[in-house]
């Protein structure tokens, strides 16, 4: 198995000690969503994006999110998010 | 003395959508999220051409596959229910939820299989082969208004449901206009007239969600409720109990989480009265598992090929 020995966190853990991650706050600030579908896909995608750079340029953003579709937001409330997200670190 | 509430000031403040804390945490109910006891699995096998006439349909090695509990044709479906009711009070060729004879579009259903997950369904749908004498196919509008290159339905010759005429302007049967003295008067009398010849391109709603239902029939309470990722729970409650002869007060329809919808999800769909012929006990020896609780389907198919397509 490729995950053999690492450790792997879903949309359900991300949240810690009752406090949503500063991702998720972002998408709700920033209406990151509105059908929610992509939702868990784009947030761990861009919780992933922060770990390794976490200051992206818009166009590292979009390229972090690269791996979802979403129909709802046209994208750019999720980069908005994620940007929300990035000020905080 | 009357008090007056205090109500919070909305207008012009930022309001957080009350659903987003369940979606950004994974915690929502999709239809896929939803399991009943016993539920079985329905997978459909489409046709791939978009006009023609069922030769045969050879269903054997999907039937013995281990874990299929049935597979019907659109002929067995057609014994057992009238085509669908389509709701709108404009005149409809007769719509049946599996064809069982002429395919209409790519993507019809033409057989449907009933298994113990959706795995065996879908490679039980795979397994069915279908063959057809092919017949010619319509894609530009402006010729098919006249029957050409095939009528798709016997009833329609022009290939016309709705004709679009102006008030007092006369309309034949088959939708050719036949008095236009009054639109002509109108035009002869107006300041301007502009003549314009506007094309409008093909829209196809694409949800990242697929259509998905989970129908649940209580035979005790011969009640029947209903998950459909739709955009219009209220009319499908009313479409099922016209469908199945039920009450309305028998039937609940469910919109759990949609994902995504875009207008394609606002029909009533052949699969979901595919779904309810399997779940609704009338009688009907032909359906082995009549009763069995619960069906699924239709979701590991694009919805490209099984939704609805708006024409603007």
């Amino acid at each position: 198995m490729q995950a053999d020995g690492a450790d792997i966190t879903t949309i359900e853990g991300l949240a810690a000690n009752g406090r949503l991650h500063p991702v998720q706050e972002g998408f709700w600030d920033q209406h990151g969503l509105q059908c929610g579908y992509c939702t868990p896909g784009m947030i761990m995608s861009a919780v992933n994006l922060l770990n390794d750079t976490p200051h992206p340029t818009d166009q590292q953003i979009r390229e972090g999110i690269s791996g979802n579709f979403c129909r709802c937001t046209g994208y750019q409330h999720i980069v908005n998010a994620i940007r929300q997200a990035s000020a905080q670190r | 003395m009357a008090v007056t509430p205090v109500l919070p000031k909305l207008v012009g403040e930022r309001v957080r959508r009350r659903e987003d804390p369940r979606l950004i945490q994974g915690r929502g109910t999709y239809v896929d999220d939803i399991t009943v006891a016993g539920m079985q699995h329905l997978a459909f096998k489409r046709c791939d051409i978009a006009h023609g006439r069922i030769r045969s349909i050879d269903t054997a090695a999907a039937a013995a596959m281990d874990g299929v509990e049935a597979v019907f044709t659109g002929v067995q479906i057609a014994e057992l229910r009238a085509p669908m009711p389509i709701g709108t009070p404009f005149p409809s060729p007769p719509h049946r939820a599996v064809a069982a004879d002429v395919v209409r579009y790519a993507g019809e259903p033409v057989a449907v299989v009933v298994a113990r997950d959706r795995y065996v369904a879908r490679d039980a749908a795979d397994a069915i082969v279908v063959d057809y004498d092919p017949l010619p196919v319509v894609v530009d509008p402006e010729p098919a208004m006249t029957g050409k290159p095939a009528v798709i339905h016997p009833d329609f010759p022009n290939n016309l449901a709705v004709p679009f005429v102006p008030s007092g302007t006369g309309v034949s049967a088959d939708g050719k206009i036949v008095d236009d003295s009054a639109i002509n008067k109108a035009f002869a009398a107006a300041d301007v007239v502009i003549s314009q010849r506007m094309v409008n391109h093909r829209l196809v709603p694409n949800a990242i969600e697929p259509r998905g239902v989970v129908a649940h029939y209580e035979p005790g309470k011969d009640a029947m409720t209903i998950w459909s990722s739709t955009q219009n729970p209220h009319i499908l409650r009313t479409m099922i109990a016209a469908m199945t002869g039920m009450g309305q007060d028998r039937v609940r329809a469910i919109a759990p989480e949609v994902g995504g919808g875009f207008g394609c999800k606002i029909n009533i769909y052949a699969e979901e009265y595919a779904r309810l012929r399997r779940c609704v006990r009338r009688g009907h020896a032909g359906i082995r598992e009549a009763g069995r609780p619960t069906a699924r389907g239709a979701r590991e198919t694009p919805s490209i090929r099984c939704a609805g397509v708006i024409c603007v």
